[in-house]
C-alpha cells in the first residue's frame, strides 16, 4: 500500500536516536503521497461496510506477547485510526511551534 | 497455557435515546480514560512545567480540554448564543490560559493546582455533556447551527460535527500532553 516498511517510520525512536535515514531529505510531497495512499486504501476497504461488518469481532495475538489474545471490532479500529491521527496531529502542531520559536531565537553559543 | 483476553469493542452504552450519540460518548470516555492514564501521578510542579516560555503546560491543556467541551456543548449542541462554561467547570477561558502570549509563563490562575483539581474540572464538563447527550435523538445530529464570526463570516456546522470535534480536540491535546511529559523527562523533570 505505502511502499515503506514498519521500520521505516523510525518509531519508536531509541533514546538519543536520530530520525531514520530512509526519511532524510524527503519533501512534503513524499509524505502527502504516503498519507493519500493509506487513505485511499481505507476508503476502498470500508466503503461497502455494513453495520454488521463494523461489529464483527477480530482476534490477534501479538508476536511479542503470544499469551495475550487481543479482541477488537472494526468500529473500534476506525475510532482508533481517528484518535491516533488526531493525537499525532496535535504533536505535529506543537513541534512546528517549537521549530518556529527555535529558528526565531537561536540557542546561545557556548 | 492460559491465554489472557484483552477486549476492545466499541460499545453502545445504555441510557441514551440515540445509539449513534451513545457511541460518540463511548469514544469520548475511552479517550478520557487514556488521557487520565497518561497524567496520573503528575505533581503540581509537573502540571505547570513548560517546554519553553510561551508554550502550554499540561495543566493548561487539561483545563482547556474541559473549557472547550463545556463551551462547545453550550453553543454547539444546546444552541446558546454565548457560552458560560464557567458555570459548569468553575474556571474561565482567561484562567485556562490558551492561547498563551509569546514568552509568557503558564496561567497564574492554575499555579500550584494538583491533579485532583484538573480531574474534577474535566469530570464536570463530561457530566454536563452526558446529561445533554442522553436526551438527543439521531435527528439531532443533523441539526445545523449557524454562528457569526467576529469578521462577519457565517460559520455553519451540525451537532454531529460537534461530537466529532470534541473527540479529535481531546485526542490532539492528549498527544501534546504526551509530548510535553516526554520533554519534561528528557529535561530531568522526573
Amino acid at each position: 500500500v505505502l511502499g515503506i516498511g514498519s521500520d521505516d517510520d523510525g518509531m519508536p525512536l531509541a533514546e538519543n536516536g536520530l530520525p531514520p535515514a530512509t526519511l532524510g531529505g524527503r519533501p512534503p510531497a513524499f509524505y502527502e503521497d504516503l498519507l493519500r495512499r493509506a487513505r485511499a486504501h481505507t476508503h476502498a476497504r470500508v466503503a461497502r461496510f455494513t453495520d454488521d461488518d463494523l461489529a464483527r469481532e477480530m482476534r490477534s495475538s501479538p508476536p511479542q506477547n503470544p499469551g495475550n489474545e487481543r479482541v477488537f471490532d472494526a468500529r473500534w479500529i476506525l475510532y482508533h485510526v481517528l484518535e491516533h491521527l488526531a493525537g499525532h496531529h496535535g504533536q505535529i502542531l506543537m513541534l512546528r511551534h517549537q521549530y518556529r520559536a527555535a529558528v526565531r531565537t537561536p540557542a546561545p553559543s557556548a | 497455557m492460559t491465554v489472557a483476553r484483552i477486549e476492545t469493542l466499541l460499545a453502545t452504552p445504555p441510557g441514551f435515546r440515540s445509539a449513534r450519540v451513545a457511541q460518540f460518548l463511548w469514544q469520548m470516555d475511552e479517550q478520557r480514560r487514556a488521557l487520565l492514564d497518561g497524567v496520573r501521578d503528575l505533581t503540581p510542579e509537573a502540571l505547570q512545567w513548560q517546554p519553553a516560555p510561551g508554550t502550554n503546560s499540561v495543566g493548561m491543556l487539561l483545563a482547556h480540554i474541559a473549557y472547550a467541551e463545556a463551551h462547545l456543548v453550550q453553543v454547539g449542541v444546546l444552541g446558546e448564543q454565548d457560552g458560560h462554561a464557567q458555570d459548569v467547570i468553575g474556571i474561565t477561558e482567561e484562567q485556562e490560559g490558551l492561547p498563551l502570549a509569546p514568552g509568557a509563563p503558564p496561567s497564574p490562575a492554575l499555579a500550584g493546582k494538583d491533579l485532583a483539581f484538573f480531574v474534577d474540572v474535566l469530570a464536570r464538563a463530561r457530566a454536563h455533556t452526558r446529561r445533554v447527550a442522553q436526551s438527543l435523538e439521531d435527528a439531532d445530529l443533523e441539526r445545523q447551527v449557524h454562528r457569526r464570526r467576529p469578521d462577519g463570516a457565517e460559520r455553519v456546522f451540525n451537532v454531529g460535527w460537534v461530537f466529532y470535534h470534541l473527540l479529535e480536540h481531546e485526542a490532539g491535546h492528549r498527544g501534546q500532553i504526551g509530548l510535553v511529559n516526554h520533554l519534561r523527562r528528557l529535561a530531568g523533570g522526573g
